[in-house]
């Protein structure tokens, strides 16, 4: 009983919480079920299957890959769940966006993926902000959402904190001068605070091919 | 040994990780974004590699050669990744508008001779970091475009 007890901690050791180790946790995991699925194992399946359960279903011991194939999946049903705001053509575009920036041969070990709440942010300011342009997607490494627009020069980048907060950075050009701009706000004063920039001419309409070419 | 300071003509290579490479609606990149520089919570510095350290007369082939060293390094590369390239002198002019004074130094590391340590880095703020992604640190180029 005590060796049995003792096998959960193991199955925990250091490395586990470590995104440079999850492979070889994962792999061990694996080779333990195998192990105690043999017949002969029968009085212990009942005792220890459960705390592989747990441990393997316990976010931060999956494996990278399956992280981002985790979150690619949430982040799509969620915005399944809002199609009607979205026109079809956009958010096909803005899914083949997710597979890009979630695809696990992009992706760097020691970034956390995307969390939900970033993304439950993005989601929603996009439904309020209504771009006829999907923006072009990022993430910084403690897996907070990027979204950029940018035409020539003019950028708009929107970091997506959670609690449906943002911090919005534009660099445009005004009467040939340069301007910048930055704040953090609640995606309800978003449309309010990009207002004097005139996103939806400069940014969320689907610009002239020459203006996007030199972008 | 004290480290070395370095000239504030010469150029820093920076690994910019897929995610943080800045795109359009259709995947094409286009920059980079500012939070490729952000410092993690366990770092004291930025991280780069100093260019001029490979001692070629001509500019590109020491960029070359840094990316080359990069490779090499633990950091290992993704496909998808790329490189902002930026030079010393405007990048501390820039960090110096948030009051931030940047000391670039040749700090060696046993993965990379070339390696250079921005050391004052946690007081630049995200605009500032946006910024420099726009100019002074805004040259890019991606790892599937130079040679191995």
């Amino acid at each position: 009983m005590s060796q049995l007890e003792s096998l959960k901690p193991n199955l925990l050791y250091a490395g586990f919480s470590s995104s440079t180790s999850v492979g070889v946790a994962s792999h061990a995991l694996a080779k333990a079920r195998k192990a105690i699925d043999e017949p002969r194992n029968a009085v212990i399946q009942s005792r220890v299957i459960p705390m592989l359960d747990e441990i393997s279903n316990t976010p931060s011991h999956k494996a990278l890959p399956e992280k981002l194939y985790d979150a690619l999946a949430s982040f799509k049903i969620r915005t399944a769940g809002v199609a009607r705001y979205l026109d079809s053509a956009w958010r096909a575009k803005f899914f083949a966006g997710l597979d890009r920036l979630l695809d696990v041969e992009a992706w760097e070990i020691g970034d956390s993926p995307p969390t939900d709440d970033s993304f439950s942010t993005l989601l929603r300011a996009l439904i309020l902000l209504r771009p006829e342009r999907p923006p072009g997607l990022g993430a910084s490494h403690d897996g907070k959402l990027l979204a950029a627009w940018t035409v020539g020069r003019d950028r708009l980048t929107l970091e997506c904190l959670k609690n449906d907060r943002v911090l919005w950075i534009v660099s445009c050009s005004a009467d040939g001068e340069p301007e910048r701009a930055a704040g953090e706000v609640h995606i309800s004063r978003l449309s309010d605070v990009l207002a004097p920039y005139n996103p939806n001419q400069r940014w969320f309409q689907h610009a002239p091919q020459e203006a996007r070419r030199q972008s | 040994m004290r480290p070395k300071k370095l000239d504030g003509n010469h150029n820093l290579v920076r690994y910019v990780p897929a995610a943080r490479l800045r795109t359009d609606e259709d995947g094409n990149v286009v920059g980079v974004f500012g939070a490729a520089f952000r410092l993690r919570d366990n770092e004291e510095y930025l991280s780069a590699t100093w260019a001029e350290y490979f001692n070629d007369d001509n500019c590109s082939n020491n960029v070359i050669q840094a990316i080359r060293a990069i490779r090499k390094s633990e950091m290992k590369p993704t496909k998808k990744s790329g490189f902002a390239i930026g030079q010393i002198h405007p990048i501390q002019r820039e960090c110096q508008t948030c009051s931030a004074k940047i000391r670039v130094l040749h700090e060696p590391e046993p993965d990379n001779d070339a390696h250079a340590a921005l050391r004052g880095w946690r007081a630049v703020t995200d605009i500032v970091l946006e910024r420099l992604a726009e100019d002074a640190w805004g040259e890019h180029i991606l790892n599937a475009d130079v040679p191995p």
